[in-house]
C-alpha cells in the first residue's frame, strides 16, 4: 500500500497520443462513465482539447489553452460546472492516466524542447550489455549468438531465484581451498540443490557451467523441436532440388496464405514440378499422439506428490519449456543487463548517456527532471490530519511546497479543478494563492546565510511566515492569498481540500471512490540566459536576444504539466463534523476565486523563446 | 538457398522486390503490402514470394500475442526467451505500490487495478473481445508497456533492427490489431511486420499439415479446421468456454465452499484471481471419459431416485425406462466387470490414489475475518472443474465443495455437481432450445460439430489430426477427455450425424426379431459373410494405413503440437516468409494524416 502523500507527475505525451487514433473509424467510443480527454481529443478541431504543449510551442493565441478557456468562465457563477471544465480536466482516475503518471525521479527533461519526458517518449539505444551479477560485459556478438543470458557461471535458483553457487557434493572430501568434484549448484536461501533433480546434475568443475549444463539438461521439447525442424528442412530441401525453377515449391510448402502453389503466378513452374512425386509435401513421421496413459500418469503424480512438488505460475514462467513439477526446474542463467542511452522522441537529442564502462556508475549526459522542473511536496498543516482517514466535510489545509532547481526566479500558477474530477464524489479543492514566486536555486552557503536574496523575489505582503499556530487567525486576514512560506528557492503555499462525504465503497465495489487524488496544473515561467549550459544555445543566441527586446540575452521560458496530489483517504463521517448546507458546497473560509486565476501577461507570449 | 532471379516475377503480383542493398541495413524486404489488415486475407495471385529474396532476410523476432500472454523470442529456437503475463501492476502507476489506484480492498482500503466489470478478470487481461466496455487507449497503453519490458528486460536488442512476426489469435479484433501496428512502428520501429494466425503454427508445430486445430484460450475457445496450412476461416467455431471460466468456476466453487450464507459477495472480491489461477494450474486435472461417464451415470441414476450402485443386473431392468444414453456407460461397467486385465488392475490403483489424495491449500482472504483461509480438497475434487467448465451444460448450477459430505467412497462424488433434473435427461442433448448457442455446447460436441460442418475432404482429413492447444490445453487429462468423449459421441450417434438416433439398439433388436422371422438360415449366412467380408476389407485399409504409418480415415487421433509460438520460429527459422509483409514505412505513410 502506498503511502501518503505522493506526487506524481503527468508526462505530457498524454495528450499527444491519442492523435493517432483519428484515422481510425473503426474505434469505438467508450460508453463508459469516463469519456475522458481522450475520447475527445482524436476530434483536432475541438477547442477545448488542452492542447498545451502544441499550444505553447507552436505560439498559438493563448484562447485555446486551458486557461484561456476558463478565463471565458471566470464571468460565470463561480460553482457552475460546465462540462468543458471537466473535461478539460485531468483525471487521474481514468485508467489510461496511469500510463503516464510517474515520480519525478523517472522523468527525464529535454532542453531543447523544454518538456517533460517520460520512459516511453524516449527512444533507446544500447550501449552495453553485461551481466549483473559477475559485471562482465558481454559483447554484442556474443548477444547475438547466444542470447540474453549470462553464459559464464551466473545462475539462479529456480524455486527462489537466489543466485546459486557452486558447492562440491561431498563436502568433507578435500581441501577447502582446492576443493574436488562433482559440484553442485546450491541455493543457499532455500537450499534447493541440482542434487534434487531428477536425474540430479552433477558438475565436473566449477567453472564454465553453461557449458556444461547445456550438456547435460536438455528436455524432449528440445527433442522434438529439433525434430520438426529437421523434418521441414529436409522438405525444403527436397523441394528445392526439384524445382530450383519454381519458386512455387516453397509457398506450396508453406504458403500460408497463397493458393496451393497453383496459383496463377507460378503456373509454368509448378506445372512442371506437379509431375514430380516429391513435391508432394509430407508430415512430420508419427507425429506425437495425445496419450491418456502418459496424462492420468501425471495427474496420478500429482496426487501422489502433493501441491508442493508443482510449481507455481512464476516459476514456471521464467523455464523455457514450463515444467509442471519442482524437480524438472533447471537453474535459469542470469539475464543480462543493458546500459542504455536515451533520446528524446521529438528531436532526437540524447538526453541520458552512461559510461560504456560496465563498473562505472556514471552517465556523461544525465538530464533530469529533478533539475528542470519545480518539485512540489505536500505536508499537513495541521498534525490532527491523519492521512489514511480524512474526515468529510471538514477543511483540511495542506501546505504545498514548490521548489526550485534552477539557478533563475520561477513564477509559478498553480491551478486545480474546484472539484476532483472523475468521481461522483468530488471533493472541493482550494489553492490559496494559485501564482506566486519560487527564487532561485543559488549554490551554496554563503548566499544560504544571506536573506536578501529571496525577500528581493517576494512579491508582495508577507515575507514572515505566521507559525502554524496563528493560521485561523490569519486566515482572515484579506491579504490571505499570499504565499504562507518563502524562503530561499521554496515556496510554500495552502491548500484546502474539503472531502464530501463518501460512502463506503464496499457498496460500490467497483473503484477506490474515498482515495483522494488531487490533479494540479502546474504552469512555470522563467527567464533564462541563453546560453546557461548548452552549446546549441551559444548559436542561436544574438537573434533570440534581439526577439527579447533589450534584456540580455535572456529568453523567457515556460512549459506546464498535470500533475497529481495523492492526499489522502477519506474516511467515515465524524459526528459533529456536517455539511453547512447540503448540496451547496461549504464556502472556503477566504474567497478568493482559485480556479482561474488571472492569466499573467507573460502567458501571452508563446512559450519556449521569443520569435520575433 | 539457391539465388534465384527476382525479374522472373510476373510484374503484376501485388509484390515487388528492392534489390539487394538498396537501402540501410535491415531495411531491404521483399514483399510488401501496406495492407495491415491482410492477415486473414488471401490473395490468390500472390502465390510466390520469391525464395531469392530469403537469404538476404535477417532472421524475425516472434511475438506472439494472448490475452493473457505475451511471448516473444527469436527465431530457430524451441521456447520463447520471454514470457509476460498480464497482472494487475501493470495497469498500476509506475512508482506507485499497491496497484493502479482505482479499485481497493474492502477491508483494507487498498488500492487496486483499474476499473473493473464482471469477474474482475479485466485486469489480467491485455483486450477483452468486447470492445465496446474497452477503451482502446488503455489497451494500447498496455501494450507498450508489455513490448518496452520485452524489449527492455528479456530481448535485448535494438527493436529497430528485426523484422517482426506476431501471430495472432485465428479472431483477432481488427481495432486492436491497427492499433498494435501503429504503436510499433510509431514506439518501436520495426522494418516490417509479418502477421500469422496462431492455428496454422500449431499445426505445423504439430508436423502437420492439415489439423482441426482446437485452440483453447483464455476468452473463448476456438476450433479452426487447417487444411493444406490454412485456415478455414468459414468454418470456425467459437464457445467461450475457456481459461477464463475454468478459473472462474474455481473461483465460485471455492467461494461457495467458505461462504457464510447470505454473502452476496463475488468470489473475486474474496480470492486473488492470481491465487486461484495459479492452483489451477498447478493443480487442476480432467477425469478419463470413462470415469466421468460413470459419474454421469451415477447422477442419471440419482435424478430417476434410484440406488447409485453399480449391480448390473438391475441396471438390466432399468435399460428400457432409462432410455438411451445410458446404456452405453453400462456396456463399459460390464465390460469392465468381465476379467480384469493387469491394465485395469492398474488403473483401479491408480484410481484408487487419485480418490485417496488430499490437497491443502490456502488463500489469502483479506476481506473475510481472518486473513488466511485453509482448505482441504479432495484431489478429485480439482477436477470437477474442468466438468464445469468445459462438459457440463452452461446452466449447471456452480455447488460447492463442501457439499461433499454424506457418505464415502463413490457416493460423495455426488456433491460436487448436481444432479440434474429428470427433464434434462430426457432432453438428454447438448443444448436447451430457449439458450441455443455454441457457447452452451460442451466442448466435445462443439469440435464433433465443427467436424460435421466442414466440407467432408477436410473432415477426412482432421478426424486423425486433432490439435488441441491453448491455455487449458496443458491441463493433465483434458485432451484426452475431449478426444475420449468426441470418440463416445459418434459411437453414441453411429457416425458423423447431427441426427441422433433415439434407441438405436431396440430398433435393431426389433429388426433382427423380425429379420429371424423372416428369412431364411442361408440368407442370413449370406449377409454374415457380406459383413464379415466387408470388415476384413476395412481391415486391410487399416493394416495398410498403417504401414504407411498413418492412421486410417475415421481413427479419431488427437495429435501434440509445441504450440504456435514455437510454429513460427520453425517457420521464420526456415526463411519463409509470409507473403504479406507491413512495411513500416508504408504503414506510416497511409496512417497519419
Amino acid at each position: 500500500m502506498s503511502s501518503f502523500p505522493y506526487i506524481h507527475i503527468s508526462c505530457p505525451c498524454h495528450e499527444d497520443r491519442p492523435q493517432t487514433f483519428t484515422i481510425d473509424s473503426a474505434r469505438p467510443i467508450s460508453p463508459s462513465k469516463s469519456p475522458s480527454k481522450h475520447d475527445f481529443n482524436f476530434l483536432p478541431t475541438d477547442p477545448h482539447t488542452p492542447t498545451k504543449r502544441r499550444t505553447l510551442l507552436g505560439g498559438f493565441t493563448p484562447s485555446v489553452s486551458f486557461d484561456g478557456g476558463n478565463l471565458g468562465l471566470d464571468l460565470d457563477d463561480d460553482e457552475e460546472l460546465t462540462d468543458e471544465d471537466d473535461e478539460n480536466n485531468f483525471d487521474p482516475r481514468d485508467p489510461r492516466s496511469a500510463f503516464s503518471l510517474f515520480p519525478i525521479e523517472n522523468l527525464l527533461y529535454c532542453e531543447d524542447c523544454h518538456q517533460i519526458r517520460c520512459p516511453r517518449c524516449v527512444q533507446e539505444e544500447i550501449v552495453c550489455w553485461y551481466c549483473p551479477s559477475c559485471l562482465f560485459e558481454v559483447p554484442s556478438s556474443t548477444v547475438k549468438s547466444d542470447g540474453n543470458r549470462c553464459t559464464r557461471n551466473c545462475y539462479l535458483c529456480p524455486v527462489c531465484t537466489a543466485l546459486l553457487a557452486v558447492i562440491p557434493v561431498n563436502h568433507s572430501s578435500g581441501h577447502s581451498d582446492h576443493p574436488t568434484g562433482p559440484f553442485n549448484l546450491f541455493c543457499s536461501h532455500c537450499h534447493w540443490t541440482t542434487s534434487d533433480l531428477i536425474p540430479p546434475i552433477q558438475l565436473e568443475k566449477p567453472t564454465s557451467i553453461s557449458a556444461q549444463l547445456s550438456k547435460l539438461t536438455h528436455s524432449p521439447q528440445d527433442t522434438e523441436f529439433i525434430r520438426l525442424k529437421q523434418h521441414y528442412a529436409q522438405q525444403l530441401g527436397n523441394a528445392q532440388e526439384d524445382f530450383t525453377n519454381s519458386p512455387a515449391a516453397l509457398t506450396r510448402l508453406m504458403g500460408l496464405y497463397t493458393g496451393l502453389g497453383s496459383g496463377s503466378g507460378g503456373h509454368g513452374g509448378s506445372r512442371k514440378g506437379r509431375g514430380v512425386k516429391k513435391l508432394e509435401m509430407k508430415e512430420v513421421d508419427r507425429p506425437r499422439e495425445v496419450n491418456e496413459e502418459q496424462e492420468l500418469e501425471i495427474v496420478e503424480r500429482m496426487a501422489v506428490e502433493g501441491l508442493e512438488a508443482t510449481t507455481t505460475a512464476k516459476q514456471r514462467l521464467t523455464q523455457p519449456h514450463e515444467p509442471r513439477f519442482l524437480s524438472d526446474l533447471t537453474p535459469t542463467a542470469v539475464l543480462l543487463r543493458t546500459k542504455r542511452s536515451k533520446r528524446c522522441r521529438a528531436c532526437r537529442h540524447i538526453l541520458v548517456k552512461p559510461e560504456s564502462k560496465v563498473q562505472t556508475t556514471r552517465f556523461r549526459i544525465r538530464l533530469v527532471a529533478l533539475n528542470y522542473i519545480p518539485s512540489l511536496t505536500i505536508k499537513r498543516l495541521d498534525s490532527t490530519i491523519t492521512w489514511n482517514n480524512l474526515t468529510p466535510h471538514k477543511t483540511h489545509r495542506f501546505l504545498l511546497t514548490v521548489t526550485n532547481p534552477l539557478f533563475d526566479p520561477i513564477s509559478v500558477s498553480l491551478l486545480t479543478p474546484r472539484r476532483t474530477p472523475g468521481t461522483a464524489f468530488a471533493s472541493r479543492v482550494t489553492i490559496l494563492c494559485p501564482e506566486f514566486e519560487v527564487g532561485a536555486n543559488t549554490d551554496v552557503w554563503d548566499d544560504a546565510l544571506m536573506s536578501t536574496k529571496p525577500a528581493a523575489a517576494t512579491p508582495s505582503g508577507v515575507s514572515t511566515p505566521p507559525v502554524a499556530g496563528s493560521f485561523a487567525s490569519f486566515s482572515k486576514d484579506p491579504k490571505m492569498s499570499t504565499v504562507y512560506e518563502q524562503k530561499m528557492n521554496y515556496t510554500s503555499v495552502v491548500i484546502e481540500v474539503v472531502p464530501p462525504e463518501i460512502p463506503d465503497t464496499r457498496e460500490t465495489r467497483i473503484r477506490d471512490e474515498r482515495l483522494l487524488e488531487i490533479p494540479i496544473y502546474v504552469r512555470v515561467e522563467f527567464e533564462a540566459e541563453v546560453d546557461r549550459d548548452d552549446e546549441e544555445g551559444g548559436g542561436g543566441k544574438p537573434s533570440h536576444s534581439g526577439a527579447s527586446g533589450g534584456a540580455v540575452q535572456r529568453e523567457r521560458v515556460e512549459y506546464s504539466y498535470w500533475c497529481v496530489v495523492g492526499v489522502g483517504r477519506v474516511g467515515d463521517p465524524v459526528e459533529g463534523v456536517v455539511a453547512s448546507e447540503p448540496n451547496t458546497p461549504v464556502r472556503t473560509p477566504v474567497g478568493t476565486p482559485v480556479k482561474a486565476p488571472r492569466t499573467p501577461a507573460a502567458m501571452r507570449t508563446p512559450l519556449r523563446q521569443v520569435r520575433s | 538457398m539457391s539465388s534465384r532471379d527476382p525479374t522472373k516475377l510476373s510484374p503484376n503480383t501485388p509484390y515487388k522486390l528492392s534489390s539487394t542493398g538498396s537501402s540501410a541495413a535491415g531495411h531491404h524486404r521483399s514483399s510488401l503490402s501496406a495492407n495491415p489488415t491482410a492477415p486473414q486475407s488471401r490473395f490468390s495471385a500472390s502465390s510466390f514470394s520469391s525464395p531469392g529474396s530469403l537469404h538476404q532476410v535477417d532472421e524475425p523476432l516472434i511475438f506472439e500475442l494472448g490475452t493473457r500472454f505475451f511471448r516473444a523470442g527469436f527465431s530457430n529456437e524451441s521456447a520463447p526467451r520471454c514470457k509476460i503475463g498480464i497482472t494487475p501492476e501493470m495497469y498500476g502507476r509506475v512508482g506507485l505500490k499497491g496497484r493502479g489506484g482505482t479499485r481497493m480492498n474492502r477491508r483494507t482500503g487498498e488500492a487496486a487495478g483499474p476499473r473493473i466489470r464482471n469477474t474482475g478478470s479485466e485486469e489480467w487481461e491485455l483486450w477483452t473481445n468486447d470492445l465496446r466496455l474497452k477503451d482502446l487507449g488503455v489497451v494500447e497503453d498496455l501494450m507498450e508497456r508489455v513490448l518496452r519490458e520485452a524489449y527492455n528486460k528479456y530481448l535485448l536488442i535494438e527493436s529497430k533492427s528485426k523484422r517482426l512476426l506476431i501471430i495472432l489469435p485465428p479472431v483477432f479484433p481488427i481495432a486492436i490489431q491497427n492499433t498494435l501496428s501503429h504503436l510499433l512502428f510509431l514506439h518501436f520501429q520495426p522494418p516490417a511486420i509479418t502477421y500469422l494466425s496462431s492455428p496454422v503454427l500449431s499445426c505445423l508445430a504439430a508436423g502437420l499439415r492439415s489439423a482441426l486445430v482446437v485452440d483453447i484460450g483464455w476468452q473463448e475457445t476456438t476450433i479452426t479446421p487447417v487444411y493444406e496450412l490454412r485456415p478455414l476461416t468459414s468454418y470456425i467455431k467459437f464457445s467461450s468456454r475457456g481459461s477464463k471460466s475454468l478459473v472462474e468456476v474455481f473461483g465460485q466453487l471455492l467461494w461457495n465452499t467458505i461462504k457464510p450464507a447470505g454473502d452476496e459477495e463475488s468470489w473475486w472480491r474474496i480470492f486473488n484471481w492470481g491465487e486461484v489461477e495459479d492452483l489451477l494450474s498447478r493443480f487442476g486435472w480432467c477425469k478419463g471419459s470413462g470415469d466421468a461417464r460413470e459419474d454421469a451415470r451415477q447422477r442419471a441414476r440419482m435424478a430417476f431416485g434410484l440406488p447409485a450402485d453399480d449391480e448390473v443386473e438391475e441396471e438390466e431392468e432399468e435399460v428400457e425406462e432409462e432410455g438411451e444414453g445410458i446404456e452405453v456407460y453400462e456396456e463399459k461397467v460390464r465390460k469392465k466387470k468381465g476379467k480384469p486385465s493387469p491394465a485395469d488392475i492398474r488403473a483401479q490403483k491408480r484410481r484408487d490414489t487419485i480418490y485417496d489424495a488430499k490437497v491443502e491449500v490456502e488463500f489469502k482472504t483479506p476481506l473475510l475475518g481472518e486473513r488466511i483461509t485453509k482448505m482441504k480438497l479432495p484431489f478429485e475434487a480439482m477436477s470437477v472443474v474442468a466438468e464445469y467448465a468445459f462438459f457440463l451444460p452452461s446452466w449447471t448450477k456452480v455447488q460447492s465443495f463442501g457439499s461433499k459430505e454424506g457418505g464415502g467412497g463413490g457416493e460423495g462424488r455426488k456433491g460436487y455437481i448436481p444432479i440434474p433434473e429428470v427433464d434434462e435427461l430426457m432432453e438428454g442433448c447438448q443444448g436447451r432450445v430457449e439458450c441455443e448457442d455454441e457457447s452452451e455446447y460442451t466442448l466435445p460436441y462443439l469440435v464433433f460439430l465443427a467436424l460435421l460442418h466442414c466440407p467432408v475432404d477436410v473432415r477426412a482429413t482432421c478426424i486423425p489430426r486433432i490439435v488441441i492447444t491453448g491455455g487449458a490445453a496443458g491441463m493433465p487429462g483434458l485432451k484426452s477427455r475431449i478426444l475420449g468423449d468426441l470418440r463416445e459421441l459418434v459411437e453414441e450417434r453411429g457416425g458423423w450425424e447431427l441426427v441422433k438416433t433415439r434407441n438405436k439398439k431396440g430398433d435393431e433388436r426389433r429388426k433382427e426379431l423380425t429379420e429371424k422371422r423372416e428369412k431364411g438360415e442361408e440368407q442370413k449366412e449370406k449377409e454374415r459373410k457380406e459383413r464379415e467380408m466387408l470388415q476384413s476389407e476395412k481391415d486391410n485399409l487399416r493394416i495398410k494405413y498403417a504401414k504407411f504409418g498413418g492412421v486410417a480415415p475415421g481413427t479419431i487421433r488427437g495429435v501434440e503440437t509445441m504450440g504456435a509460438w514455437v510454429g513460427g520460429s520453425i517457420l521464420s527459422g526456415a526463411r519463409i516468409k509470409g507473403t504479406v509483409e507491413v512495411e513500416r514505412e508504408k504503414f506510416m505513410s497511409t496512417h497519419r494524416a
